[in-house]
């Protein structure tokens, strides 16, 4: 069985024909992206670009994109950040939905939540989810401000974005944080006092505590459960069923949970270890 | 320790607290006969109090703003008298620290207010 669900930011395909009673359902979302080259003005080799493309911000050294230089830009962006988001998340089954028969016992798999990022030149012909402009910045330049829509060269980079109470350094690839952007994710702290609802991209929501500061949506690299949250809406979404405030409803994991009997998702049994059937 | 020196040292501290810049300790101690010139110094030049504020806010930014990465500070804008904005250029947003400052003749500049504010960009 496969089920869909399209929003415009991306789609979503549940599929279940793999289940067995060891193999869970797999629940993949999709961002298409188009990429699209900034380059120096009138055909230079070299150039500037405003920060956030805004005129009144800074100006930076760009260069002219070669063709390889844009195809492995490309694919490193493409392949990175689909390695990082996908295959992390497990959602709890406490539906009973998608149920199976094997040798008349009735399991209840669960959702392992994959991700697929498709990456081609912005194109009439490629229909995207997103479109992101890319600068390349000049080799003289260490930074530039980017944003979920307008990418550097060095966004697929790790650098540090902040320290912690000890003064560690907190490293962070901002492509990742964008494609959680991209995802519907907001930044670690939104819902927290400090992190004003009017503007959330405020520094305070970036994370105050050591353990916010280094969540992905935050300054650093660490997924959090709550990252889970586009699959459990997807599932909530493709059923019609749950709450996305409500825990126990697709409840994410970031370690694999087996498939369940009714038994063991009646007694809230959670299976870790690839049980013998 | 002599009383003396342990005058210099407290001036000293008390110096470097209220960042009056400009005065190094070890300068200051051979200057006391031009003190009343340098005493003056925000009264009678804009460029020394400007100085001054700017420092003031430069070592606040130093010692409390924590996110190190970004591309640092992009503008320093007087909006009234003794009232900046500084902004700081991030990933996704430029933040925005507005100080409201006071300032005497002798440089000495304390803060009366600070606000955060943030530019977005993006999504």
């Amino acid at each position: 069985m496969k089920k869909t669900l399209a929003k415009s930011s991306w789609d979503a395909v549940l599929d279940t024909s793999m289940c067995d009673k060891y193999t869970n359902a797999e629940l993949t979302i999709t961002i298409k992206l188009g990429f699209k080259q900034i380059n120096p003005a009138a055909g230079a080799l070299t150039g500037t670009y405003n920060d956030y493309g805004d005129p009144r911000a800074p100006a930076r050294k760009i260069d002219k994109w070669t063709k390889n230089s844009w195809e492995a830009w490309k694919l490193n962006f493409v392949q990175s950040a689909q390695k990082y988001w996908d295959g992390k998340f497990w959602l709890i089954n406490n539906f009973s939905l998608m149920d199976l028969q094997d040798n008349g016992v009735k399991y209840i798999p669960n959702v392992w939540c994959r991700f697929k990022l498709q990456g081609a030149d912005a194109t009439p012909g490629f229909k995207s989810h997103h479109t992101i402009e890319v600068v390349r910045l000049n080799k003289s330049e260490t930074w530039f401000g980017s944003h979920s829509r307008l990418f550097d060269s060095l966004d697929t980079k790790s650098v540090a974005k902040g320290t912690d109470s000890k003064g560690r350094s907190i490293m962070q690839k901002a492509h990742v944080h964008e494609v959680g952007h991209l995802l519907g994710l907001p930044h670690v702290d939104v819902g927290k006092s400090h992190c004003p609802p009017s503007n959330t991209n405020s520094s305070a929501c970036y994370g105050v505590a050591d353990t916010d500061k280094y969540a992905v949506m935050g300054q650093g690299m660490q997924l959090r459960d709550s990252n889970a949250n586009p699959w459990r809406q997807a599932m909530i979404d493709i059923f019609v069923k749950g709450n996305i405030n409500l825990p126990s409803d697709w409840t994410p994991k970031q370690t694999r949970h087996y498939p369940r009997t009714l038994a063991e998702v009646t007694s809230k049994t959670l299976i870790t270890k690839k049980p013998t059937r | 320790m002599s009383l003396s020196s342990v005058k210099k040292i407290c001036l000293c501290t008390a110096m470097s607290i209220t960042l009056s810049v400009s005065l190094g300790c070890a300068a200051q101690s051979n200057a006391n006969k031009e003190s009343k010139v340098v005493d003056m110094k925000c009264k009678n030049s804009a460029i020394e109090k400007s100085n001054a504020l700017i420092h003031f806010m430069l070592e606040d930014i130093k010692k409390t703003y924590p996110h190190t990465g970004g591309g640092g500070i992009s503008e320093i804008k007087q909006t009234q008298t003794n009232v900046y904005v500084v902004s700081i250029a991030q990933e996704e947003r430029i933040d925005q620290l507005t100080y409201e400052l006071s300032i005497d003749d002798n440089c000495k500049v304390t803060l009366v207010k600070k606000e955060e504010s943030t530019v977005n960009y993006g999504r």
